[in-house]
């Protein structure tokens, strides 16, 4: 702390405190004059006296002298500062104030949020900067002016009004957007964090702070809080196809040191299910329910819980496109391969499946990525790989018939697997199909089944299990490629021949693309019975749907706090688009020109909840944003453990601003000069004790 | 006796003093020899006056030249030389001046008694001298006891007025060699001295066999100090100023009176000087009771 005068201009006062000294030295009161017989015995008594009195004498100068010093200084507007007030120039504070969903928690009546702008705006009223502003940390961190100003008024309003966002908070963008703006500045920096320093947001999250700018952490809220969230919800498949078996996932989380019991609400497709749940603390339980989809299009369902105490996170919403139809891309092989019936046998397997649509393509011909569920490559001859991972990428299984002439290793790239030795041309085998010796009639050829190791009970082989639609390999093959019996971990056999060489084999894609099938089982009628079999069509159907790419519909979900877009396609006009909220209100958009058309872009940043794009009545899309899981887990950390400023309690950051602005000592001075005056009383009415003088 | 008319010897005074003729016995030396005069004759002395016959008288004292001139038997008397004289050192100084709570100041005190003592002393026939002093003598009348003399003597403490500092111990030492013949000395004096210093200055008079009396006159305020808040005090004598808060140093001044007034007598009993404390509101016929 510092003592300052704020008017040293009146410093030659303090020469006035000498005046109780030439009083106390030169002055004489005029007494009334006495002729006396003798003033020597005055004198002699005077001095024995004096002895007493000299004490009383100086104490009563230092009182008076003190007193009038005391006033004089009243008069110099005495200031007790902080210890860095006496830096000079332009003191500028910015306000880093978490907005993100966690800070929407109540410790008491008044939420985080409410208690953060509360002390930002007392801060702000104890005058302490020159110029100041506030920078929220939420998803896309932003500042209420574009560099700090004086107009601390309008950031106190802005305090008040502004209200706390469902949404997760980029602490190092707006640590970022604050160092910027301090960095512009010059004289006394600094930046207030006012947060509830939730662990699993800053957890990792060190302070870098360039020098010159102070540091200061104020926590808010003091306790951690019990919750419960809804922590995921989806639908797999994400793109159910109208009445295939579709599971809706919904994920709780206990964020709470004790067991917890809730309901959980499943609504879809305008049904209402429940269920209740138990979770351990800090667990976490799954509940599935399992529907079919009656209609195409985008549904939307929700899941939600009981209102806890952070209701933020007790609901949540799933989009899921339920299909009218797969598609299927079936590429030719050439026109002399053995294989070119294929495509036909596949036509007909469309035309029995409603739900499957079946497109053919020529030779060597690929279709868009992501344009088909399904690419079916007839005599695939080992070329065009990469193409081919691209396609399976965006969640188009891909079903790979070699070719005579396709290599193994060409397989084994598809596959994404390391190529082996001996990876050269796979051999080829044939049969003639006529029975031999002992069994003319039996036609010759290879049997498959069920690969033992996949087992009857993998779920494409369900439907098989019960022996009603027999074997889903029945049928004699009369060629097939020798493909080697041994294959890496990760490759799944679905059918092998009677003699071990798979027929077929299957591997799923990383990050969510589709599945790669090796098809080691000839569909032509030239080449095998199979297709002419009972059990093909189920079959086929099955190996469809459960290798369909496990994706969610993603691509409809926003995080909150992040702008709603949507590309109507070139027949739509964006004007007659109409973006509305869960409750239907309508919400202000922008058109934008972008190089893939025109975009619609919602105004306002996304809180949770479901959206919908309108045209006229019609739904023509649908987007969601929801709670940010992240900012589910109210624990909080000390700030002491995040590397970087000081931690600060918000009542000596209120003391240190009016330190800043200086405390005003004047009142204590004249309380001091009342009290130097008062004992100057009580010191003069004391009298010495005169000593008794000795009889000689 | 002709009518006395002075200010400092009333008629009222004349006739309580007659009742004091034994009263002196003490203060005046050798009063009974006083009454019976010597009849010795030599240069020792000195006539005197002439006074008529009355029946019983010494018939060889009547002066027969006288007879003859005039038919009437006249005695001659004379001055007999005796150990009766009775010196009297009135304090003149300015400090004698001072009266606040007494009705008259202390030299006026001193001088109504010091003409009663000298009335009292002549009536009887006996010498009294006057010296009046202040830091130094400012009349001395040597030892008388004709009715001139105390007339004299009358008129001259009637005319003092008090003034100029005080210095009893040199007016003392400079009265030692006019005073031939012991006697009582009777210093008359507020005493605002060293007494070792006036002691000193009484020691040639105690060597020479002087009875010597000391009389304290004070103003009561002089040894109470009344109350008077802050005052300026001006020293009568010296015109010394000086502040004192009177409450502050009341008690002390009693004390240092008090100490003052001790050591007077201490060293007065110790060289068997009489030494009396009166002020001027009491009667100064206190004084002569004391020796009765």
């Amino acid at each position: 702390m510092q003592f300052l005068l704020a008017n040293p201009a009146w410093l030659w006062l303090l020469a006035l405190g000498a005046v109780p000294l030439l009083v106390h030295l030169f002055a004489r009161s005029n007494p009334p004059r006495f002729a006396f017989s003798s003033t020597a015995f005055l004198q002699k008594i005077m001095k024995k006296t004096a002895r007493l009195r000299k004490p009383q004498d100086w104490l009563l100068l230092l009182l008076r002298t003190l007193a009038v010093l005391a006033l004089l200084f009243v008069f110099l507007q005495p200031l007790l500062t902080g210890a860095n007030s006496a830096v000079t120039g332009k003191k500028t504070t910015i306000f880093l104030v978490d907005r993100s969903a966690s800070m929407a928690a109540k410790d008491g009546a008044e939420s985080r949020f409410a208690e953060a702008c509360a002390k930002a705006g007392e801060l702000l009223a104890a005058g302490s900067a020159d110029a100041a502003n506030v920078v929220w940390i939420d998803a896309e961190p932003d500042a209420l002016f574009p560099q700090p100003g004086p107009n601390l008024d309008y950031l106190r309003e802005a305090l008040k009004r502004t209200g706390v966002r469902m949404e997760s908070g980029a602490i190092s963008g707006a640590l970022q957007l604050a160092i910027s703006q301090l960095e512009q500045v010059q004289g006394e920096r600094r930046l207030v964090i006012l947060s509830d320093f939730q662990a699993a947001a800053w957890r990792d999250t060190p302070l870098h702070l360039p020098t010159g700018i102070a540091v200061e952490k104020v926590r808010i809220g003091a306790t951690d809080l019990s919750n419960v969230a809804v922590h995921e919800l989806f639908a797999t498949p994400a793109e159910p196809v109208v009445g295939q078996d579709t599971l809706m996932v919904c994920r709780l989380r206990n964020y709470s040191g004790t067991p917890r019991r809730t309901t959980l609400y499943l609504e879809s497709d305008g049904g209402r299910r429940s269920r209740d749940v138990e979770m351990p603390a800090w667990g976490e339980a799954e509940l599935n329910f399992s529907t079919r989809f009656s209609h195409a299009g985008q549904v939307a369902f929700s899941a939600s819980i009981a209102e806890d105490a952070f209701p933020g996170d007790d609901r949540r919403y799933g989009l899921v496109r339920v299909r009218e139809t797969l598609k299927l891309v079936s590429v030719a092989p050439p026109e002399d391969s053995l294989h070119a019936q294929g495509t036909q046998v596949l036509r007909h397997l469309a035309d029995s499946l409603e739900w499957l649509e079946c497109l053919d393509l020529p030779p060597s011909e690929l279709p868009a990525p992501g344009s088909a569920d399904f690419l079916f490559l007839h005599s695939w001859e080992g070329t065009q790989i990469n193409d081919l991972q691209s396609i399976s990428r965006t969640g188009t299984t891909l079903i790979v018939q070699p070719a005579v002439g396709c290599s193994l290793q060409a397989c084994q790239q598809l596959m994404g697997l390391e190529v082996g030795e001996n990876a050269g041309t796979i051999p080829i085998d044939t049969k003639s199909g006529r029975g031999s010796g002992d069994s003319p009639t039996t036609p010759a050829g290879w049997q498959a089944g069920i690969a033992a190791a996949a087992g009857e009970d993998a779920p494409v082989f369900a439907l098989f299990k019960s022996g009603e639609f027999g074997n889903p390999a029945a049928g004699i093959f009369l060629q097939r490629s020798r493909l080697p019996r041994e294959w890496p971990e990760g490759v799944q056999r679905l059918i092998d021949y009677q003699d071990g060489v798979p027929g077929m084999l299957s591997i799923h894609e990383k990050n969510q693309g589709g599945s790669i099938i090796l098809w080691n089982l000839p569909v032509a009628e030239r080449l095998s019975s199979w297709s002419a079999q009972t059990p093909f069509l189920p079959f086929f159907a099955e190996l469809l749907l459960h290798h369909r790419a496990v994706t969610r519909e993603e691509s409809t979900e926003v995080l909150p706090g992040n702008t709603l877009s949507w590309i109507p396609g070139e027949e739509i006009s964006p004007e007659s688009v109409v973006l509305v909220d869960g409750a239907g209100q309508p919400q202000q958009t922008n058109i934008l020109m972008t190089p893939h058309g025109v975009r619609i872009d919602s105004a306002e940043p996304a809180s949770t909840g479901l959206y919908q794009w309108k045209i006229g009545d019609g739904v023509a899309f649908q987007q969601l944003a929801n709670f940010p899981a992240t900012e589910s887990d109210l624990r909080l950390m000390d700030p002491l453990h995040i590397q970087g400023g000081e931690v600060v309690d918000a009542r000596a950051l209120l003391r240190r601003a009016e330190l800043g602005e200086g405390i005003p000592l004047w009142p204590w001075f004249i309380a001091a000069a009342f009290l130097f005056l008062l004992a100057e009383s009580l010191v003069s009415l004391w009298k010495p004790r005169p000593t008794t003088t000795p009889l000689r | 006796m002709p009518e006395i008319k002075y200010k400092f010897i009333r008629p009222e005074d004349i006739r309580r003093l007659s009742r004091y003729e034994f009263g002196v016995k003490a203060l005046v030396e050798g009063y009974l020899s006083g009454r019976h005069r010597s009849r010795e004759r030599g240069a020792s002395i000195e006539f005197k006056e002439f006074r008529q016959y009355a029946p019983g008288d010494d018939l060889a004292l009547v002066d027969w030249r006288v007879f003859a001139r005039t038919d009437r038997h006249y005695l001659k008397t004379f001055e007999q030389e005796t150990n009766m004289e009775c010196h009297l050192f009135v304090d003149c100084s300015a400090s004698m001046g001072f009266q606040e709570e007494g009705p008259i100041n202390k030299l006026e005190y001193a001088s109504f008694f010091a003409a009663c003592l000298a009335w009292l002393v002549t009536s009887k026939n006996d010498r009294v001298s006057l010296q009046l002093f202040d830091d130094k003598i400012r009349q001395f009348f040597e030892p008388g006891s004709t009715r001139r003399h105390l007339h004299q003597i009358l008129t001259a403490l009637e005319q003092q007025k008090a003034g100029n500092p005080t210095s009893l111990a040199e007016a003392l030492k400079r009265a030692h060699p006019l005073i031939k013949r012991k006697g009582t000395l009777v210093v008359l004096s507020d005493f605002f001295d060293e007494p070792e210093a006036i002691f000193k200055a009484l020691n040639p008079y105690l060597h020479r066999g002087f009875r010597v009396h000391l009389l304290h006159i004070l103003d009561p305020s002089e040894l109470s100090f009344p109350e008077r808040g802050l005052s300026r005090f001006v020293d009568m004598e010296t015109n010394h100023r000086l502040v004192v808060h009177t409450q502050t140093i009341r008690e002390a001044w009693q004390q240092e009176m008090r100490r003052h007034t001790q050591t007077l007598r201490r060293l007065a009993a110790g060289r068997q000087v009489d030494y009396a404390l009166t002020t001027t509101t009491e009667s100064w016929f206190k004084l002569f009771d004391r020796f009765a």
